[in-house]
């Protein structure tokens, strides 16, 4: 049993990330929408005291079942989340009764001269026990705070940390790492395929596919809880491929997807798409591409 | 976890010239240097000099990925709190100004709607600015709208209002409406914030055109007076439904609301109104009626 997954049915849920040029028409009366199972929302968006996003917040849990998703609050930053920050969090969590709460395995704040700094992106951690050690504290806090386990996000990177400090190498593999700390958090997983498949090209693989699949299959099935999907610009940035959600889910994706499903059969699948935003109907089509 | 500190100093890319160089820690910079800079795989004698230059280029261009991310989000997040600065800017010029302020006050907070408070007073620094004198001030006005937005809501409550009727206004008061605040300004900000979001579509009719042309003509008018005979006006700024509204107000009214804001009783605020019972009147009914008065509550009483 997946005590991640919402579901038992074979087949999993699906739903899309939802922006704010498309709330009206996810809000409407569209038949379209009933091909939607739930949304994603980006809890930051929603961290206001008032005003119009908390009542849109809960026009859309009253429509849809949804999917919280931090973005900002850094778990692996070496320092304790601030209260009233977690607090903003967890009232989006309440107020939008979501099915699934999920961040990121990064960290962005560190003490520079005397100045907590926060980087406003996902910065990759160090595959070591002290990682682990700050991780599964910060993520005891959330989910003490929240009563309920999360889901945690594998990144894309562009960099490794022992590029920055030579002493900092990894003690294990990104795979060995995540159900580390899966083990020691008692939280579960949000499988990205598109940020795997992004660094893998990153990091010249030859068959990205089957390369990812061979390590995603290391982790045990019950651990993940949700799948994104995403695509990726052509255009590169410095030489790397940015993961920067600006695209249909690509086809490397799609057939990773397909053999991912094998292995994580009830987990949700969520269409990742941010930037350089589709129609709403596009969007949709693409979460029901992610039904066979 | 040393490298946190060093990687986030990096994508934040503070050099030596830049303006928030009192963040910096010459020796943590040196040092970081080092670490980018000299020989990331020195340690390791199988590399040879070409691989640990590579290397080194790839450090940096991954880098520029992170901090190229970081200023394009804070310049759309800049760009969506100063809205109207934003309109009034040329594109180029806004994004000039947003990376200087990005570098001057890297970020802190954790939501990119909470960072730029300092926008307007960082403008008067910067002398590429002073061709348009107006901007601080219209910065100012769009974080306070931005701020009432995003207040906690509260609840209006029309039925309060019959205690006027039937309690003495010595022992009752106004509740403000939410984020009602007073402030005020040298230039026509009211004029030119609806220039900036009336004709924001790029395609306009003719006849647009011409109201356009004819607004700014007004606009530039009222610039010329302000500067030339400067008078500070009152302006009262609160949020009707979900959107933060400001307007013009006489002394009288402003001297209404800042009494309101002080928590004295309702016959304090009227008195400001002395003998003009009908411009009092009008004052109450327009407040209700835009919300900038939420409900009447009896005073606590005093110790």
């Amino acid at each position: 049993m997946n005590p991640f997954s919402v579901t038992e049915q074979p087949n999993s849920l699906v739903g899309v990330g939802l922006r704010h040029p498309h709330y009206a028409q996810a809000l409407s009366d569209n038949p379209i929408n009933t091909h939607i199972d739930f949304v994603e929302l980006h809890a930051e968006n929603f961290f206001a005291k008032g005003g119009i996003a908390l009542e849109l917040l809960q026009d859309a849990a009253q429509k849809y079942d949804i999917s919280i998703h931090g973005t900002s609050l850094g778990l692996g930053s070496n320092m304790a989340l601030p209260c009233d920050t977690l607090a903003q969090f967890a009232h989006v969590v309440n107020v939008s009764n979501a099915k699934w709460v999920s961040e990121h395995l990064c960290f962005n704040r560190a003490l520079v001269n005397g100045h907590v700094l926060h980087s406003g992106d996902l910065l990759p951690l160090a595959y070591n026990q002290a990682s682990l050690r700050v991780l599964a504290t910060n993520i005891a806090q959330v989910q003490d705070k929240l009563k309920r386990p999360i889901l945690i996000e594998n990144l894309s990177s562009y960099i490794s940390v022992s590029q920055i400090d030579p002493m900092q190498a990894d003690e294990m593999s990104e795979f060995a790492f995540l159900i580390a700390l899966c083990q020691q958090a008692g939280c579960g997983l949000l499988l990205d395929l598109n940020n795997l498949i992004v660094n893998a090209l990153n990091q010249q693989q030859t068959n990205v596919v089957d390369y990812v699949y061979e390590n995603i299959k290391q982790i045990p099935a019950h651990l993940v809880g949700e799948i994104h999907l995403a695509g990726f610009s052509d255009n590169k940035v410095n030489g790397f491929i940015v993961d920067d959600h600006a695209s249909a889910v690509s086809p490397q994706c799609w057939e990773l997807y397909t053999r991912a499903k094998a292995l994580f059969g009830n987990a949700a699948t969520l269409i990742e798409w941010d930037n350089k935003l589709p129609t709403w109907e596009v969007l949709v089509g693409e979460a029901q591409k992610a039904r066979f | 976890m040393r490298y946190q500190s060093l990687l986030i100093q990096a994508v934040f890319n503070q050099d030596k010239d830049s303006p928030e160089k009192s963040l910096n820690n010459t020796q943590q910079e040196n040092e970081l240097s080092s670490k980018l800079i000299t020989k990331p795989f020195n340690d390791n004698s199988v590399n040879t000099s070409a691989d640990s230059s590579s290397m080194q280029v790839n450090t940096q261009n991954a880098l520029s990925v992170y901090r190229n991310n970081y200023i394009m989000s804070g310049i759309g997040a800049l760009s969506i709190t100063y809205s109207t600065v934003f309109a009034m800017m040329d594109e180029e010029d806004f994004r000039k100004l947003s990376l200087a302020y990005l570098k001057a006050y890297p970020k802190t907070c954790f939501d990119w709607a909470d960072y730029g408070q300092g926008l307007s007073e960082f403008m008067l620094s910067i002398d590429a600015l002073t061709s348009m004198p107006f901007l601080p001030e219209l910065a100012d006005i769009d974080w306070r709208l931005m701020q009432i937005e995003r207040a906690s809501s509260r609840a209006f409550d029309a039925a309060s209002f019959s205690l006027l009727q039937t309690k003495p206004l010595e022992t009752l008061r106004f509740l403000p409406g939410i984020g009602l605040q007073l402030t005020e300004a040298l230039f026509p900000v009211q004029e030119l914030y609806e220039l900036a979001h009336t004709y924001e579509d790029e395609c306009l009719s003719h006849s647009a055109q011409v109201q356009k042309q004819t607004s700014m003509n007004k606009v530039q008018g009222l610039i010329s007076s302000a500067i030339k005979k400067p008078t500070y006006r009152s302006i009262v700024l609160w949020r009707q439904h979900y959107k933060g509204l400001f307007e013009y107000c006489d002394e009288a009214t402003s001297n209404a609301f800042r009494s309101m804001l002080s928590n004295n009783s309702v016959s304090d605020v009227l008195s400001h109104f002395g003998d003009d019972q009908s411009g009092m009147s009008r004052w109450l009914q327009q407040s209700i009626a835009s919300k900038k008065v939420c409900a009447i509550v009896i005073r606590a009483r005093s110790l």
